[in-house]
């Protein structure tokens, strides 16, 4: 196991690499310019001068490299010395975004957070939510709670979240004025009252995203559920005469959850990518809104980065999937 | 609609009493909304409105313009002029006096080095400096003592007020951003997000593209101000979420550039939580004509070029017809409500450069066919559209990419078709339309189309630069990789003899005199621009909120310090 | 053909041979979700289709005459607009017509793509052993891109290049149909390489060749009917993934321009009209039914393949 772990994580690397050089090159050649952001006011030669301090003119292979040592190198440095409170890096040129000036690493971990919480509990309310239906609909399979519960999550997997979450949001932001319209991001929660304003702005976008992914995930337990009910496995613990509750909580859940976990470890990545709409929608200034404002205003150095860093999550998570995989299935072996 | 702009001014000045006598910080927490976020609070490595106005709070010049656009002392005395001998007589140079005892908001005194540096820092040859202009023809600054500054131009400059007036350029420390000159400027994260000031407040936190976190400066030089202790100022979501924030759900006490359609103005503006304040600058949005001829069939490096005038478009008859043809008032119904109003002029303001005309804003569609008929655009072959000696009345409109844009192109084309003109409708995205790379057949400069639509401003009161545009030597074209203002290719010796004048008078009343010549010339002359709507801005404002006076010549949040709680 | 005719007609026929896709329909009229999604799909497609035959409302134009236009605009729904008015008169179900074979055409277009070079890339690594490490490596390339991020790149970053090229509306179709088709062959590589590694060794297939068949006739003749199949479940799946690209692509704000109307169009300039609600409620629903029969069919489709289930 750890010799494939280790030959999985080399292969990675050359992976990573290719990802990186077509992210850069996709995103470096298109023919827009962030000199189209600057104010007809500003006349030409200003404009000149200030697209050339973002060292644009350099060819494309030079600013490439450079990116590289920054990601790979500089970064590393500086969290070390952010850390530790070491000087490693020694002021090296880091990764800087063409409209803000601001370093890019640090400005996707003051973006984290707020991802994280409202996208990261979404997810974690939609496993909670979609395990038991999931389960209970393949072991009734055809009852009316299954033929409900099945409708329901074809129309959550169906209807778009943006489409979803703009109703919510008329409804019960403008109509009935129950939830914030702006997500508060500088809210700290410190007592109740604080808590209780968290969770209200957090309500919408967690319950539309919820909804959405637990669609899925009862769709993938259920039918995995039903492929082991029939296994002659369930079966012969059946004429063994054990209890239903045993047969299914015991034997059939646990082989069943094997594919229900891997599919659970890749659709973390998409946390970003659902991130993208979802924020949008509810103007939560996180990752996606921060990927998106900076493709608006051409910031290339922060899609670059946005964009690598979600290649390496998924790259990261395919491997984490498959290792657990392994670890949960002994019929699998790799090695 | 209920717009209090006035009464809104009456409530401030009434309310400016109790202020002076309030305390600092006596009045807890102000929300500010600005739904394009601020990404830097450092003019000069931005040109964002949204990054100048927040920048402001912290970051002040030695001047500032009032509403009515007059220019105001800061952190100097007077107001330097010829009269009190503070602009030498030949134009050359300006003096300004600190106010002694000003202190910047970490407690060290502000000096004269102070501005020299900013001087220096904004015009060095790496920094890409976003308002360089500014300190265009600047030979020297100098200090003579600690608290003069002395400011010599290359010539005679009859409108000085630019180098360290207003917010687009403030006064930076000298002692924080000395390490941060030229290729430097943009790694100094630290001193761009929390730049050390003299304004009413000081950054306290600052997540980019976000949410900026302020608090008075304990060192602001009016003891009794800022009422506010604290400020937030949030980014983020759009104009429509900006001003229902504001009007409708209370949630915020300010919203910058609230610009949403007439009919959503009128519903928020209902739910009496807040009003909208709107305000006149000198944003135009115009069709602009194109005096040469941007035929396909002509060889690339011809295509709009004076080489080739332009066939139907030379014609003044066919510009006036075109102009008189349109309802400007409609335009003004659909797009923007109560933050448009019809112009007939280029130079809408201020006041006294505007000039009187109002020729066009009535609607004359018999007039407009009389004109073309007079012209010899006849309707021969009976299609509907006009033509003359076999060139048919065929125009290629073009536009970017922007809802309202495109209902004015609908618009307005079915005007033009009223009048026997046929017409094609073109859009080009934003970021190809202004982006000004030579390569691109689209951008506005190049104007491969017949007539196109965008609007345009100019920043401070002067225009004499704006209207400098129109110079026959700015005429972009193959020769200087198609930069340059004159996009209609204007060229009139007239006009750039009046320019020549413009430049050396320093007479404000002549000025203004030349300035309504100029801007005549290119719109009820010659109609070679023809001016729509005369954009204002739009903000919202909660009715628990005062002191606000909304300001289009300088940044909107210009008197955050005289600011304070409705109770 | 009815439910109860074909129900009597099977026994009858029990000892004629029976085809693969008759099973198969068989099989997915049992399916009650799909057959509903199949009508359902079925009446979008003629709303979409004919609909602008017997209702031919101007969907794009405004009308000229402002000041009708003016009392025109945003109507609730009446017998001269069912749906009602859109922010400059318009009528909303001419544009929910036009948005309609717009976003369908962007959906089939893409899959299209998609099934193709799916297909051919599967097809290529599962029977040629020499290209095989090299093209599965390019499949998990592809899969381990970030893709919501990547389509919004290309199409806001290469979107004006190609809009310049081919003008505004067929640019922006094109530019929708390569970003959506680049990044969703993978899963349709990935189940033919597997069905032809599997269809490969079996005897008809070593028969043909065997008798000296050319390789480009093995695939085409033997090989490719076999992985038909899921190849069919893959591309309904799809063509539900890239209606919801397409319209997640215009709404938010780079997709189709506002005056060209697709239901993701529609709902992006409904939202900045957020007065009349209604305007954003017609397109949505009409994205949410399609995708939801397609899924619907999609799943009925897989049922009905899948010879495990199908005996039962």
């Amino acid at each position: 196991m750890l010799t494939y772990t280790l030959r999985r994580l080399l292969v990675a690397i050359p992976t990573l690499l290719l990802i990186s050089l077509v992210i850069f090159l996709l995103v470096d050649l298109a023919p827009g310019s962030p000199a189209s952001e600057i104010p007809l006011t500003v006349p030409a030669e200003v404009k000149a001068k200030m697209i050339e301090a973002m060292g644009i003119n350099e060819p494309v292979h030079i600013r490439y490299l450079l990116w590289l040592k920054q990601f790979f190198w500089t970064e590393p440095l500086y969290a070390i010395d952010a850390a530790f409170g070491t000087d490693f890096a020694d002021n090296a040129p880091r990764i800087i975004s063409y409209s803000s000036k601001v370093p890019v690493i640090d400005y996707i971990a003051e973006r984290l957070p707020q991802t994280l919480i409202v996208i990261g509990s979404a997810y974690v309310i939609a496993i909670l939510i979609a395990l038991p239906i999931g389960i209970y609909s393949a072991y009734r399979q055809y009852s009316w709670f299954d033929q409900i519960g099945t409708f329901v999550s074809m129309v959550g997997y169906s209807v778009p979240t943006f489409f979803t979450g703009l109703l919510a949001i008329i409804v019960f932001t403008s109509w009935l004025g129950w939830f914030p319209s702006i997500y508060n991001t500088s809210l700290r929660v410190v007592d109740w009252a604080s808590f209780k304003q968290q969770v209200t702005q957090m309500f919408l976008p967690v319950a539309v995203l919820a909804l959405f992914n637990a669609a899925e995930l009862s769709r993938y337990t259920r039918s995995s559920m039903l492929e082991n009910l029939s296994q002659d496995y369930a079966r012969t613990a059946r004429a063994k005469g054990m209890s239903e509750r045993t047969v299914v909580l015991k034997h059939v859940l646990r082989n069943s959850l094997i594919p229900v976990i891997t599919v659970i470890t890749l659709g973390m990545p998409a946390i970003f990518a659902g991130a993208i709409v979802t924020e949008q929608v509810f103007k939560i200034n996180g990752i996606g809104a921060a990927l998106i404002g900076a493709i608006h205003v051409n910031d290339l150095p922060v899609v670059q980065t946005i964009a690598f860093i979600t290649a390496i999550l998924i790259v990261l998570f395919n491997l984490v999937a498959d290792i657990l995989y392994g670890i949960l299935d002994p019929r699998i072996r790799y090695d | 609609m209920k717009l209090r702009t006035a009464l809104l001014g009456a409530v401030a000045v009434a309310g400016l009493a109790p202020a002076a006598f309030a305390e600092r910080g006596a009045d807890g927490h102000v929300n500010v909304l600005y739904w394009q976020a601020p990404s830097i609070l450092n003019p000069y490595l931005s040109s964002g409105t949204k990054d100048v106005e927040t920048g402001s709070l912290v970051l002040e010049g030695l001047a500032g313009f009032d509403e009515k656009g007059v220019v105001i002392p800061r952190l100097v005395e007077t107001i330097p002029t010829v009269e009190n001998g503070g602009i030498t007589e030949d134009l050359t140079q300006i003096t300004w006096k600190l106010k002694p005892g000003l202190l910047w908001s970490d407690g060290t005194p502000v000096t004269s080095a102070d501005a020299k540096f900013t001087w220096e820092y904004c015009t060095h040859p790496e920094g890409g400096c976003a308002q360089a202009a500014r300190y265009e023809g600047i030979t020297a600054v100098e200090t003579p003592d600690e608290l003069t500054i002395v400011v010599k131009f290359s010539g005679p400059k009859p409108n000085p007020y630019q180098a360290f007036v207003g917010g687009t350029s403030p006064i930076l420390q000298a002692a924080q951003f000395a390490n941060c000159l030229g290729a430097a400027a943009s790694t100094c994260s630290e001193q761009n997000f929390k730049p050390i000031g003299t304004g009413p407040f000081v950054v306290k936190d600052f997540k980019v593209n976000d949410v900026v976190e302020l608090e008075a400066n304990p060192n602001y030089r009016d003891p009794a101000k800022p009422a506010f202790a604290t400020m937030t100022v949030k980014g983020g979501g759009d104009a429509q979420a900006a001003a229902r924030a504001v009007l409708e759900t209370g949630e915020f006490d300010y919203a910058w550039n609230t610009q949403i359609n007439p009919e959503m103005q009128a519903q928020m503006a209902a739910a009496g939580k807040g009003v909208l304040l709107n305000g006149f600058g000198t944003l135009v949005e115009r069709i602009e004509m194109n005096m040469t001829n941007p035929d396909p069939a002509l060889p690339e490096g011809e295509r709009s070029t004076t080489k080739h005038p332009h066939p139907i478009l030379s014609d003044l008859n066919v510009r006036k017809a075109l102009s008189m043809a349109i309802d400007r008032q409609v335009l003004v119904d659909v797009g923007y409500g109560a933050a448009g109003r019809a112009t007939c002029n280029l130079v809408p303001a201020p006041e006294m450069f505007a000039s009187p005309n109002t020729d066009c804003i009535k609607q004359d569609v018999e007039g407009a066919k009389a004109l073309l008929e007079q012209s010899g655009w006849v309707d021969s072959d009976g299609d509907g559209v006009r033509d003359k000696d076999g060139v048919k009345l065929k125009l290629l409109y073009q536009t970017s990419v922007n809802p309202v844009r495109q209902d004015f192109q609908a618009i307005i084309k079915s005007f033009w078709n009223e009048i026997g003109v046929e017409v094609e409708l073109k859009q080009v995205d934003s970021s190809v339309f202004f982006g000004g790379d030579a390569g691109s057949p689209d951008t506005f400069q190049k104007f491969y189309a017949d007539v196109e639509m965008y609007a345009n401003n100019f920043d401070g009161t002067d225009p004499e630069p704006y209207l400098a545009q129109y110079l026959c030597d700015k005429i972009p074209g193959p020769e200087n990789q198609w930069q340059g203002e004159n996009v209609n290719r204007f060229c009139d010796p007239a006009y750039d003899a009046l320019v020549e004048e413009l430049s050396k008078t320093s007479d404000m009343a002549r000025r203004a005199e030349i300035a309504i010549r100029l801007n005549e010339m290119l719109t009820k002359d010659s109609y070679v621009v023809v001016p729509l709507v005369d954009r204002g801005r739009l903000s919202a404002a909660s009715n628990t909120l005062g002191g606000v006076v909304l300001n289009t010549w300088d940044t909107e949040l210009w008197n955050a310090q005289d600011w304070f709680r409705i109770k | 053909m009815t439910d109860a005719t074909a129900a009597t007609s099977a026994p009858d026929r029990e000892d004629a041979p029976r085809s693969l896709w008759r099973d198969v329909w068989d099989q997915f009229r049992m399916h009650r979700g799909a057959m509903v999604g199949l009508w359902v799909l079925g009446i979008l497609l003629v709303f979409v289709l004919l609909g602008p035959l017997v209702w031919t409302a101007e969907p794009i134009k405004v009308n000229p005459n402002t000041a009708q236009m003016f009392k025109s605009r945003n109507l609730p729904p009446s017998w001269d607009n069912p749906l009602g008015t859109d922010q400059v008169g318009r009528d909303i179900m001419a544009r929910l017509m036009l948005g309609g074979k717009v976003s369908m055409a962007v959906g089939f277009v893409a899959m299209s793509v998609a099934v193709f070079l799916g297909t051919l890339i599967g097809l290529l690594s599962g029977y040629f052993r020499r290209l095989d490490g090299a093209l599965m490596r390019l499949t998990d390339l592809f899969l381990s891109l970030p893709l919501l991020p990547l389509i919004l790149v290309l199409t806001f970053l290469y979107g004006p290049y190609l809009r310049e090229l081919f003008g505004p509306n067929l640019g922006t179709f094109f530019i929708l149909i390569i970003a959506i088709g680049l990044t969703s062959w993978m899963h349709v590589a990935r189940i033919v390489r597997g069905q032809v590694l599997a269809v490969k060794e079996r005897e008809f297939v070593l028969a043909a060749r065997s008798i000296g068949t050319p390789a480009r006739r093995i695939i085409t003749r033997h090989i490719l009917p076999n992985v038909l199949a899921p190849v069919m479940v893959a591309g309904a799946l799809g063509v539900a993934n890239a209606i919801i690209t397409e319209s997640v692509v215009s709404f938010l704000g780079q997709g189709f321009q506002s005056d060209f109307s697709t239901w993701g169009s529609m709902l992006n300039s409904a939202y900045y009209n957020q007065t009349y609600p209604m305007q954003m409620v017609w397109p949505g629903l009409a994205i949410s039914l399609t995708v939801l029969s397609v899924n619907y069919v999609g799943d009925g489709l897989r049922d009905a393949l899948d010879p495990r289930i199908r005996g039962r």
